[in-house]
């Protein structure tokens, strides 16, 4: 035997033995034999499996049926707002003070003489104006020419005869009836006495001087008036007066002629233009000026107002707004078929109905027709057409079926967007509202929706169908590469899945699979096809989800 | 002394390649197995990871290198002395990895056979072949290669060196 192998045979061993007892290898022979396994049991980590599927639906065929149903209805709503809350009428009543419309005053006439040619009246002016007899005349009487009187004037005045015997019987008998026509101003008055010894001729004459009238004006109104002028034939306001309701004011007004103003005044025929300050409106009119000054002034106050209201439909439809600068509707109402009466709060009627007047009063609108609301503004007094390219909005219940918060910021289209981002709790609902801008255009559009889900956002395009159903169907599978060899994932395919894209993992790291799903119900009785590499082998691997 | 030169080279190469630390031959399954082995140590890779039984085989087959060593550092001091011992184990070992793809070749066959993998694998010498296994519902396309290291080569070349190293020391037996 060779010594030098035997030797070396024995170093051999001992080195062997050495290391199997440093590292202790029965302790780890376990370790030796189980590793492998332990390395293909990872195959089976890699393999997405178990996932639950983020998807939730936002069902739309509502709104195309509402689109559909609303291309139907039309009509025309109407609102009609009565005229007579316009104007508040009320009294100024004007106290005119006793003012001498008329002078009257006295002839005095005595008798002088007689003689068979005429007869010689001493006749005495008492009026303190001029006048002028013009002619007195009796049955065998005559003046030949006009006299004229100062005031306090007294004077002489003969009067032919013609027949003596004929005036000297009626004379005596006192049957002798003279007529006195008197020219006061270039007005004749007639005044007739009997023709006796000593008589007075009593005659009333028109005032037509003029002065300044101080006049009591009551205001009934509910609310102070300006009265700046008042001006009419005989007489104006001197100095503008602001009257409290319900109270009197003294006013100065001139009067330019005294009759002129109360025969006019006393049949209510004074013709005057007013202009008066209410509420800081300023309104001149024409009015006729008498004992009851009915002036109708603008209503410059508040109040409610019932309108008469047409609901086109044969549905009931709900009101819930409706305001214009100048009125608004307390409450939402009901309106069923035909005509309603609602009542609108009115802050100040004259600007309101001027508003109307100049058609410069819109309306605006919140109508509630099914489940679309419907938002309009149109010139008040008007009606508006409820018609099936309308705009309006749309309210969709949406259920969240997640775990997680779901986020929608817009649903966008070419006819209608989301009005405002809406957050929807794990398995609860939540209202979308939809603006739709036209109806007619929303059973074939294609929207687009942007969503969070999972923090993720998602953004999906589809097709707004009668049958329409949005899925939002993403699986984010975080996947472990747990070997030293890079995977290589390049697809994960089945009936109702894809890998949105192929994805390389290197060695030890994670990365998130995006996985779409197409039909989230049936998805879990497929078997899916992952095709991947590891290292320089190509694996396709068949399995159930 | 000088009168046997190849079987001198021979000796000193022979231990120089036992002594240098490298593979010989590279057996890879698609890169879920790799095996990197030479008489004197092996590393096995399971998809990229290194198996630690690979250190207790390494360990014999260094254990074996130490044995050789010895071995053949005393055939080169006896050669110096004048006596010519002849070693086969340089030969025998680059010979022997030429049979290791047809024993490769009946383990797998076996083991696919008897766990019902199907696979189109054939027998691979040296060289590149695409093998489609399939198994349960998993098809995977691997790629077998089994290539030697230059230094195989070279050791190859060395064991070559042991025929005319007999021829001249052939007398001397007799």
């Amino acid at each position: 035997m060779d010594i030098v192998k035997l030797i070396g045979a024995v170093i051999a061993i001992a080195f062997f033995l050495a290391y199997v007892v440093v590292t202790d290898v029965p302790a780890n022979i376990n370790t030796y034999v189980n590793q492998p396994e332990l390395i293909a049991n990872q195959i089976n980590n890699i393999i997405p499996k178990n996932f639950s599927i983020s998807s939730f639906n936002i069902d739309l065929a509502n709104l195309t049926r509402l689109a559909n149903e609303y291309k139907q209805i039309s009509g025309k709503l109407s609102i009609e707002v009565p005229s007579f809350y316009h104007n508040l009428t009320g009294n100024l009543k004007i106290n005119m003070p006793k003012i001498p419309k008329q002078i009257t005053g006295k002839l005095m006439v005595n008798l002088s003489s007689i003689n068979v040619r005429g007869v010689y009246l001493n006749i005495y002016n008492d009026f303190n104006q001029s006048i002028i007899i013009e002619n007195i005349t009796g049955k065998y009487l005559f003046l030949s020419s006009e006299q004229f009187f100062t005031p306090m004037e007294e004077k002489e005045v003969f009067i032919n005869i013609t027949n003596f015997t004929g005036f000297y019987e009626l004379y005596s008998e006192g049957e002798e009836n003279v007529t006195f026509r008197i020219n006061v101003d270039g007005m004749n008055f007639s005044s007739n006495m009997i023709l006796s010894k000593s008589s007075n001729v009593s005659l009333s004459v028109p005032n037509y001087r003029g002065g300044t009238v101080s006049v009591n004006i009551t205001n009934t109104f509910p609310y102070s008036i300006t009265i700046y002028n008042i001006t009419g034939k005989y007489l104006y306001l001197e100095k503008n007066v602001t009257i409290g309701s319900n109270a009197t004011s003294t006013a100065m007004f001139y009067v330019s002629n005294f009759t002129g103003f109360y025969n006019l005044y006393n049949q209510s025929k004074e013709i005057v233009n007013v202009s008066v300050e209410v509420d800081g409106i300023k309104i001149s009119k024409e009015e006729l000026l008498g004992k009851n000054f009915n002036v109708s002034l603008p209503n410059t106050l508040g109040g409610v107002v019932n309108v008469k209201i047409y609901n086109p439909f044969n549905i009931t439809i709900m009101l819930y707004k409706a305001y214009g600068e100048y009125f608004q509707l307390e409450r939402a109402h009901a309106l069923r078929p035909g005509y309603s009466y609602l009542p609108l709060n009115v802050t100040n009627f004259y600007l309101l109905y001027n508003n109307i007047k100049n058609k410069t009063e819109n309306i605006t609108i919140l109508v509630g027709i099914g489940n679309i609301n419907i938002t309009k503004t149109f010139p008040l007094g008007s009606s508006i057409n409820l018609t099936y390219y309308e705009s309006g909005e749309v309210s969709i219940a949406v259920s969240n079926p997640l775990n997680t918060t779901l986020i929608i910021y817009n649903i966008t289209g070419k006819y209608l967007y989301l009005l405002n981002k809406t957050e929807i709790k794990p398995f609860s609902s939540g209202i979308l509202r939809i603006y739709v801008t036209n109806f007619t255009g929303v059973p074939n559009e294609r929207i687009t929706l942007l969503a969070n889900v999972y923090g993720e956002n998602v953004s999906e395009s589809f097709e707004v169908s009668n049958s329409l159903s949005i899925s939002i169907n993403q699986v984010n599978v975080p996947v472990h590469n747990p070997f030293n060899e890079t995977i290589i994932i390049y697809n994960i395919t089945g009936e109702y899945l894809y890998l949105t894209k192929s994805y390389t993992i290197p060695p030890g790291s994670t990365q998130l699979l995006e996985i779409k799903i197409t039909n989230e119900s049936e998805v879990f009785n497929e078997n899916i096809t992952i095709k991947a590499q590891i290292g320089q082998t190509n694996i396709t691997y068949v399995t159930g989800l | 002394m000088m009168k046997y030169p190849f079987t001198l080279i021979y000796l000193i190469s022979s231990l120089i390649i036992i002594v240098l630390p490298f593979y010989w031959w590279t057996y890879d399954f698609g890169g879920l197995v790799v095996i990197e082995t030479s008489p004197f140590q092996m590393s096995i890779y399971f998809l990229g990871t290194f198996l630690k039984v690979s250190d207790v085989i390494s360990a014999a087959l260094e254990a074996f290198r130490i044995f050789l060593i010895i071995v053949i550092s005393r055939d080169i001091y006896l050669f110096f002395k004048g006596k010519i011992i002849r070693n086969r184990a340089l030969p025998t070992l680059t010979v022997s990895y030429l049979l290791y793809p047809i024993i490769i070749y009946i383990v797998i066959t076996y083991l696919m056979s008897s766990h019902g993998i199907y696979s189109n694998y054939s027998f691979l010498e040296i060289g590149k072949e695409s093998v489609s296994v399939r198994y349960d519902n998993a098809d995977l396309l691997l790629t077998f290669a089994f290539y030697p290291q230059i230094i195989y080569w070279i050791a190859l070349a060395i064991s070559f060196l042991f025929i005319p190293s007999y021829l001249e020391t052939r007398k001397l037996k007799k």
